[in-house]
Parts: structure tokens; sequence; C-alpha cells
């Protein structure tokens, strides 16, 4: 079976190839019958990424543990959905995922541009076959998720108990569609350059891409917080690992690319930027899966080293190279009715400047996390940061992004007077101020975490003057009439949501460990949690030892929670399986630490988040806002 | 002209700020990155900042008592330097002999040991397994 998926994934390779050649010829010549060549060719591709992704799905799902790749991610007591997940659960099989992935973005927009002008459709092409059939150069040449093991093993591995979670069905995926939407908006990029085109139709035309992107990255970015939080059984959300900054890190400049594309279409300046700022989204997709993928940092996620990390490091200086090439003898065409006046008490001013927030935090994540590379190179000894440097470095960002969210809505285009700005500003500046006092007053009294409060409280009451008017102006029916803006400010919204949310939890949780004879009661943060002894139970693939916890507060019972520790048939050590209780006000959540019948003891580690759930909550409005303004007007200027 | 200033001077304040804010970042939140050998070498040096070591634990030196939360075990690198860890605190679920573990923490110089503040342990299978 692997011969014929392998087959495929050459296939698809060479076909990939000659499509791309194709395509660039045809960008030369615009002859169209290359061009119809070429798109047949892109199908094929297409088909047979597909095939191979098929037949992977059918050894994974069979049981062809022959193939390597199926033997070391599923055995037989797998449930059937996860030996599926298995596709992206490994490293060759992710590769072809993201491969098919970007294949399929060419079919639906070869099918949406074929009217397009034959240079910028061949250009836009071009970049999408180069990209899946590099994913296919990899799973061939480097790792390939088809390569067959000499002899036929009884069983395989297993899948790591952590991963046997729905958070596995859904966050991989999500996150992976949120890196390939930007290979078509790159595509689009390059097109306009290589048309010698300045205006911002690209931008707009691909809006619904990055946005629908952009969302996909949002959620896969908040799930996989939420899955560390729930399966991780650590407490927290976020730990700042290079893999964790790789998924931020493109949402940080494709944000910024959001914000810049705004200011391009309205007052055509920005222009250079933007191309930069889609470059760098989609160089940092890259740049995230070659940290996961290649252990050039040591993370608890990373794989093993392999010659992976070469493929990425040219195929990215390549990329970037052709880009840049074109971008350059176009900076003066691009710049030219820039140099009208610029300032940043204007709306235009205020995105540039949270653009430069973004980046600037982009460049600081970035050089945390490649600390003990750099550091190899220009210091004797190697060092590296921890979640302390990245709190303290990225906390003035953070609250400068939100100080400029909350003012940016206030402000118009071009320029408005520093009298107007005060007195617009005076509502949401004057609630900030509020929610500092009355956080202080009670007793929540963290300098950075009063700071952060207020900018957000700045932003959140803005939202709401701004909707507000918006309402008094025209009516209800000025929400749909401009979806994109009212969007953003339900977007807006919802980061203001996940903001307070990150800032409660990071600054006033509460946490302890107790070892305890069962029976025994401890108080914690208001409750009185009283813990029974261990009881077991058998499931499918895995036993499960649990200690009932009973809750308490002000002598009544809340609830009874029951934190377990679960035995997999195919792993030697226990894996904690942790029990939230969860409110909007904030979550109870228990660990059990450690237990021996012999000994009669419980150990529970107890923690206690407050409005963490707003962090989820942020996450849907984020999402649902983004949906919102995807309805966007037509443009007028098409 | 003027404009063009402004926003240079804008960008420079800003480009200095962040200077000023990764290098402050860096002289006071970053921890050496070490192999046991070179820990052993010079352990005074490193005990300034503390540190984070990588290397495999070796079979036949864990000692764990869940109840009091410690863990007691070696770890050596490649060429076989090994030095002893102790760690006290809750002990990860992955935590085995015979896997790479990343500790931070600081070296005990007089009572030869590694005194960790935290033990995390590279996972296993998802990320990597060989297939014998």
């Amino acid at each position: 079976m692997g011969q014929v998926g392998n087959l495929f994934q050459l296939l698809g390779l060479f076909t990939g190839l000659v499509a791309f050649g194709l395509y660039i010829y045809t960008m030369q010549s615009k002859d169209k019958s290359y061009s119809k060549m070429a798109d047949w060719f892109l199908i094929g591709q297409a088909i047979c990424a597909s095939l191979a992704s098929v037949v992977l799905i059918y050894a994974l799902a069979t049981g062809y543990y022959k193939m390597e790749y199926v033997a070391q991610y599923t055995d037989r007591a797998l449930p059937f959905i996860y030996k599926i997940s298995g596709w992206w659960a490994g490293q060759a099989g992710s590769l072809l995922f993201w491969g098919w992935l970007v294949t399929m973005c060419g079919i639906i927009e070869m099918k949406r541009i074929k009217d397009y002008d034959i240079k910028q459709k061949s250009a836009v092409l071009a970049v999408l076959a180069l990209t899946a059939t590099f994913f296919l150069v990899l799973t061939v040449f480097v790792t390939s998720p088809f390569k067959e093991l000499d002899f036929f093993p009884a069983d395989g591995m297993g899948m790591n108990p952590l991963l046997q979670n729905p958070g596995m069905l859904y966050h991989p995926p999500t996150l992976f569609l949120g890196y390939v939407g930007f290979t078509v908006v790159l595509g689009h990029a390059f097109g306009a350059l290589v048309s010698k085109e300045i205006s911002s139709f690209w931008a707009m035309d691909t809006r619904r891409w990055t946005m629908i992107t952009w969302i996909f990255l949002t959620i896969g970015i908040i799930l996989g917080g939420e899955w560390a939080y729930v399966e991780l059984g650590w407490g927290g959300y976020w730990a700042w690992d290079p893999v964790e900054n790789a998924s931020l890190l493109p949402w940080l400049t494709s944000t910024a690319f959001l914000h810049s594309i705004v200011v391009y279409e309205r007052k055509g300046k920005l222009k250079i930027w933007s191309h930069l700022l889609i470059l760098l989204s989609f160089q940092m997709c890259l740049f995230g899966t070659f940290i996961t993928r290649s252990g050039v940092l040591d993370s608890v996620h990373t794989f093993a080293k392999s010659s992976l990390v070469y493929f990425f490091l040219v195929f990215m200086i390549v990329t970037s190279g052709i880009f840049i090439g074109y971008l350059i003898p176009m900076i003066k065409k691009l710049s030219e009715h820039e140099d009208a006046e610029f300032n940043f008490s204007s709306r235009e001013g205020m995105l540039f400047l949270g653009n430069w927030i973004f980046v600037g935090l982009t460049l600081v994540i970035i050089v945390g996390t490649m600390m003990p590379i750099i550091s190899g190179i220009i210091m004797p000894d190697k060092i590296t940061v921890g979640i302390p440097y990245y709190n303290k470095v990225s906390a003035p960002f953070f609250t400068l992004v939100l100080l400029a969210s909350g003012i940016a809505p206030l402000l118009s285009y071009g320029r408005t007077s520093n009298d107007v700005i005060m007195k617009k500003l005076l509502p949401s500046l004057a609630c900030g101020v509020a929610v500092m006092v009355a956080m202080f007053v009670f007793g929540y009294k963290q300098p950075l975490s009063l700071i952060l409060a207020g900018v957000t409280t700045l932003s959140l009451v803005t939202i709401f003057i701004q909707i507000g008017s918006g309402i008094k102006r025209g009516g209800v029916k000025v929400l749909t009439k401009n979806k994109r803006y009212y969007g953003g400010l339900i977007v807006h919204l919802g980061v203001v949501m996940v903001a307070y949310g990150i800032i409660a939890s990071s600054f006033y949780n509460a946490q302890t460990d107790k070892v305890l004879a069962p029976g025994e009661q401890f108080s914690f943060h208001g409750y009185t949690l009283q813990v029974a002894d261990v009881k077991f139970t058998e499931r499918e693939n895995y036993v499960s030892a649990y200690a009932p916890v009973r809750v308490f507060k002000d002598g009544k019972k809340l609830f009874t929670l029951a934190p377990e520790r679960r035995f997999y048939a195919k792993n030697k050590e226990a894996f904690a399986e942790v029990a939230i209780s969860s409110s909007l006000k904030g979550d109870l959540y228990l660990i059990l630490s450690s237990y021996s019948k012999d000994e009669n003891y419980v150990g529970i580690q107890a923690v206690y988040q407050p409005l963490i759930a707003w962090i989820w909550l942020g996450c849907v409005v984020m999402v649902l806002g983004g949906l919102f303004g995807l309805g966007g007007r037509k443009k007028a200027n098409v | 002209m003027k404009k063009s200033w402004k926003l240079l001077l804008a960008g420079l304040v800003f480009i200095g700020a962040i200077g000023y804010l990764m290098n402050s970042g860096f002289s006071e939140e970053s921890v050496y990155y070490l192999e046991v050998s070179e820990v052993l070498e010079n352990p005074a040096k490193f005990n300034e900042k503390g540190m984070r070591v990588s290397g495999d634990v070796v079979t036949g030196t864990i000692t764990k008592d869940f109840k009091k939360q410690y863990l007691e075990f070696d770890i050596a690198d490649a060429d076989g330097k090994a030095m002893k860890v102790i760690y006290n605190g809750i002990i990860p679920d992955t935590f085995k002999e015979d896997i790479q573990v990343i500790v931070e923490g600081r070296y005990d110089q007089e009572a030869k040991y590694f005194k960790a503040a935290s033990v995390l342990t590279k996972c296993p299978s998802k990320y990597e397994t060989e297939v014998e």
C-alpha cells in the first residue's frame, strides 16, 4: 500500500512542478493555451495529493502497520476517530495534510479567478503550485508517511494519551487552515507586483481569504490554549512555548496586515508595508512549522532533529527573495502618492502606529524564541529565556495596542484636532480610570494589572460609543450597511473580553498543593474541599483512578469534582485528567497529583483561575465579528 | 520634509524602546542553556543567572516520593558526564527512566547536586518514537 501512496505523491510533485513551470511561462507570454494546460496540471496535482491522502487515511483506518507512520501513531486499541486524526498527528502526515490543503486552495482560487487578467491569474496559481509542490518534495524525499517497514508488526505503538482528546480532532486542522490561506493572498500580492499594479484591488479582492484564514488562526490559537488548559494539567493555557509562539507570530503579522490594507484602500498609503506584511505572514506560517518540525529549539512539542530545517530555510529564503526582487523595482511607483501628510492624530496614523506595535511584538517574540540559536552564535555561552521574559517584554506592546484600539475608532481619516480628540476620548478615558480606581479599592493592586485593565476598559467603552453613535445617526440598519467596520468593532469587543480574562487569570490566580488522608478537608479561595478515597473504573483503553472531591462554600455543598489519573494500556505511567468547575466568575481546577492506597493519602493540587471563561467566550465573539465583517460592502472601485 | 522627520524620529524612539526592552528582558530574565559537562566545569559562573540543562535521565538512579513531592535522579549528556538532580514539586506524569528532560535551577557546589526549580520532560510518541 505504501508504494501506491508514494506513487500518488510523486505524481503530485511532478504535475505540480509542471503546472508551476507552465504558469511562469504564461506569466511572461500571456499565451492562453498554456494557461489552460497549466490549469489541468494543477487539477492533476490536487487529485494526486487527494489520492495519496486517501491511501494514508485508509492505511490508518485499517491498521496497516507495515507502514512505519501508521505503526508509530496508532494501534488496535485506538478509537477509530483518533486513528483518522493520525493524518495530522505526526510529522510526515501533517506535511502531506498541509500540502493537500494548499492544492485545495488552488482549485478553489482557480475557479474564482478564472476570468481575471491572465498575468495576475498565472502569478497567483504559480505561487500556489510551488507551495504545494514544496510540501510534496518534503513528503517524498525527506519524511514520507508511506515508508514501509520490512516486516509487518502485529500492532502499532499507539497515540500519546495526551493527544487522545477531542482537541486533537479540531485543533491541528484549524491551525493548518489558518496557515495555508495566506498562500492565496501572497499569490495575489505577487500578481500585483508582476503586473505593476498599485491599486489596492489585490488586497480587497482577497479580503475574504485573509479574514477566513485569520479566523481559523484565531480559533486554532485559542483552542490550543484551551486544550492545554484542560489536558496538560498545570492550570495554565499559555506558556510561551516555541510552538505556541509559532502560531501567534503569523496571527500578529496578519492582524497588522488586516489593518494596513484598510489604510491602503482608504488612503492609498502603506502600500509597500502591506506587501511586506503579507509576505511576513506567509513566512511566519512556514517559520512556525520550521520551528515545530525541525527540533532546532528545545520545546516540549519538538520533533526529532531532521534535515527538514534546510528545506524550509531554502524555501523561505528563495520565496522571500523572489517576492522582494519584484517589490524593489516597484518601490518608487508604490510610494509615489504617499508623501502627502501623515500624522498620528488621524485614524490612519493610529492604524500605522498599531502596525508598528504588532511588528515590534512579533520581533521581540522571534528574538526570544530564537535566543538559544542567536546566543549560540554571538555569545560565548548559550542563553535562553522563559515565561518571565515574554511577560515582561510583551506587556508594553499589549498595553499600547489596547490603547490604540481604544483611540483609533474615535478618530477620522485625515486630521483630527487635539481638542476634538480629547472631547471624544473623555468618556472612555474616564471609565478606564474609574475601573483602575475600583480595582485598587477592592484590593487588586498590582500596578501592571491596573494599567492593562484601564486601557482594556478604555477600548471597551470606545467600542460601545462607536456602535451607539452609529445607531443614533442611522438606526440599527447602519450596522448591516457597513459590516466591515462594525464587524471589526465586534472583533475588538472579543479581544477586550479575552484581555480581561488574561489579565485576571494571570495576575490574580491562586494555587495550592495538599496531601491529605481520605475524608479530610481543606479550605482554598473561599471554598472548602473534602477529599474522598480513590476509586477505580475501567474504560475502553484505559483504567481510571479518581478521587471525588466535594466542594462546599459557606457550609453549603456546591458540587463534586473528580480529578483522575488514567492508566493507558500502552503506557506505563499515569496521565492526569483534571476536573474543572467553570463559571463566568472563575474556574475551580483540581488535579489529582498523587495517591496511595497503602499509605492512605490523596494529593490534590487546586487552582483558581478568575475570569478565564471570558477568554473562550471572547474568542467566540471575535470569530462572530470576523464572520459578520466578511459580508463587507461590495467594492465600488473594482 | 517636516513630516518625514517626525516619522523618522518616532521610528527611532520606537526602535530605541524595543531595544531597551529586549536588553533589559535578556539581562534580567534569561538563563544559561547548557550541557551537563559545561555546568560541572564552571558552576559558579552559571549560578549567577541560573541555568537550564538538558540531558537523559540515567536508568536506575530515580528516587520518587509522590507524597513528599520529592524527586531525585541523575542526568547525563551525550558524552556520559552526569550529575545528580533534586527536585521538590509535582512530579510530571511523563517522567521516567531513559527520557530526555530539561531541568532549570542552580547547582549546589558544596552538596554537589543540581537543585531544580522545574523539570520538563520532552513529550514522547507524537513527538517521535522509534519502531523496533
